[in-house]
């Protein structure tokens, strides 16, 4: 059943918007959760337009699945990236090579030696989007290690935390 | 509605022995699918075309075909802008990087067609009856832009994941999901500027992909599909808009789940049967089944002669119910 946010749990999201640069893109829209049974709450984006077919009891996916609340913690996913990627002008980022590019879409964590390009700003334990060649987002990943630091030779310096083949691995169960 | 079987002849018997059909089915086709044995001979031994849609909510037409030339694939024009036909391909097709951008889905051009017909605008309110896995409500999606809104219905729980899993990919943001029977949707207070039927069928048309279906393939699919299919369309022309649009479509090429379900709504519905620009003319009569001669505005598609799925359309304009 889906629901409105409460107090609480809005804050949590629209800092989580603020931080990374697409708190406009909440304009004409609105949040709702749905509470599953395994206790996760999936938070939808959805557009206002569409608000009064989302509060039935038989609703079970609408607008833009962004990403989980657990224990008050924002769980982005990575539809919540891809807006992050075409909107925000505000996230750290690397441009991975093609061999980097097939690694991360199994899943796999990213080389040194794959990465082309490494934003300034990046220190260890950052949160980075992983783009290819073309700037098209592939995944999201922790550092490793800081931009001066980061494409070094033979070591992986960055864990991928999601990717787009997420899609494909969770297609049997993505929300 | 059940099932019409036909006469048996010589010919039957030597095409369902060569083709490895039961003969009642054989017997059918000849009367419905024009050059037969070209058709049965095309779908035993040729695979299936693969077709992709490009998905403009994410890429434009043009950078998505440059970059497929790019890693080899050959693509060919189809009917439609959006879809091509993939001729050679050195990678699946499902599993590479512009696939889970969700720049493209691999769908039939003829479910495209279906879509095509319904003449989305992009503020439209649209119901889609029976939704999973989701290709045909990414491609409304596509052409509203994002805008206006799709309701999806979709009833059997197992295949609301794939559909989920469908539209995030695909960016689609105009769509709510509900786990409901299509026709159940009567007991909701909403009407729709279009609504889109493509009814559970007995999906002989995708034998070609699947030839499992030439076994499990009934004279009691056929019964059970058209009497559901009848019950859908009903529920359907109770929630479409004064003056909107029904397109029904299936990837069945039997008459009672094509051409009998519309002809039994002509004289119950004050609706217009429209022309379709794509397939060939549908069936006016079937064993001694005569239909309504606005029929012949419903088309079909075949295999051998449209490169696509076996597939029926038809697009309904609903002028006032009166039951």
């Amino acid at each position: 059943m889906f629901r409105i946010l409460t107090r609480q749990e809005k804050t949590i999201i629209l800092r989580e918007f603020n931080k990374w640069g697409i708190f406009n893109y909440l304009q004409d829209k609105v949040l709702a959760v749905k509470e599953c049974e395994n206790s996760i709450k999936y938070l939808f984006l959805i557009p206002s337009v569409l608000e009064n077919l989302i509060f039935y009891p038989c609703t079970c996916y609408g607008g833009l699945p962004i990403g989980n609340l657990h224990k008050k913690k924002f769980l982005p996913s990575i539809t919540f990236f891809n807006v992050v990627a075409k909107y925000s002008n505000n996230f750290l980022y690397v441009i991975v090579n093609s061999d980097g590019e097939k690694l991360i879409l199994y899943g796999r964590d990213v080389f040194g030696n794959s990465i082309e390009y490494a934003s300034p700003g990046i220190e260890e334990n950052s949160i980075i989007l992983i783009l290819s060649e073309s700037k098209e987002l592939l995944g999201v990943g922790r550092s490793r290690f800081s931009t001066t630091k980061i494409k070094e030779n033979g070591k992986v310096t960055i864990n991928t935390l999601l990717d787009l083949g997420t899609y494909l691995r969770l297609e049997k169960n993505p929300i | 509605m059940s099932c019409i079987l036909l006469p048996k002849s010589e010919k039957s018997y030597q095409l369902a022995t060569k083709y490895n059909f039961k003969e009642w089915m054989i017997a059918r086709y000849l009367a419905i699918v024009p050059d037969t044995e070209k058709f049965l001979d095309y779908i035993n031994n040729r695979a299936s075309n693969q077709y992709i849609r490009i998905n403009s909510l994410k890429i434009d037409i043009d950078t998505l075909k440059q970059k497929l030339l790019d890693k080899d694939f050959k693509l060919e024009k189809t009917l439609l802008s959006e879809v091509f036909l993939i001729k050679e391909s050195k990678f699946p097709i499902g599993a590479t990087m512009e696939y889970l951008s969700g720049y493209y889905y691999i769908q039939d051009l003829s479910s495209c067609l279906a879509v095509e017909c319904l003449d989305i605008e992009e503020h439209d309110v649209v119901l889609d009856m029976a939704a999973s896995p989701g290709g045909k409500t990414s491609f409304m999606a596509q052409k509203m832009n994002n805008r206006g809104m799709i309701l999806a219905l979709e009833s059997e729980r197992k295949r609301l994941r794939k559909m989920m899993f469908n539209l995030s990919r695909c960016g689609v943001m105009n769509t709510v999901l509900w786990n409901l029977k299509g026709e159940k949707i009567i007991n909701y207070d909403f009407k729709f500027d279009k609504v889109l039927l493509d009814a559970p069928c007995s999906c002989d048309g995708i034998m070609q992909k699947d030839p499992t279906r030439k076994l499990t393939y009934t004279t009691e699919t056929i019964r059970y599909c058209s009497i559901r299919q009848s019950h859908l369309i009903e529920s359907a022309l109770k929630v479409v808009k004064p003056n909107g649009l029904l397109v029904y479509a299936t990837c069945s090429l039997a008459p009672e789940e094509n051409e009998f379900v519309i002809n039994s709504i002509i004289d119950k519905y004050d609706i217009t049967v429209e022309s379709i620009n794509y397939g060939v003319d549908s069936l006016l009569n079937f064993g001694d089944k005569i239909m309504n001669k606005s029929i012949k505005f419903t088309k079909r598609l075949y295999p051998h002669i449209h490169n696509t799925a076996g597939f029926f359309i038809a697009k309904i304009r609903l002028n006032n119910i009166n039951k």
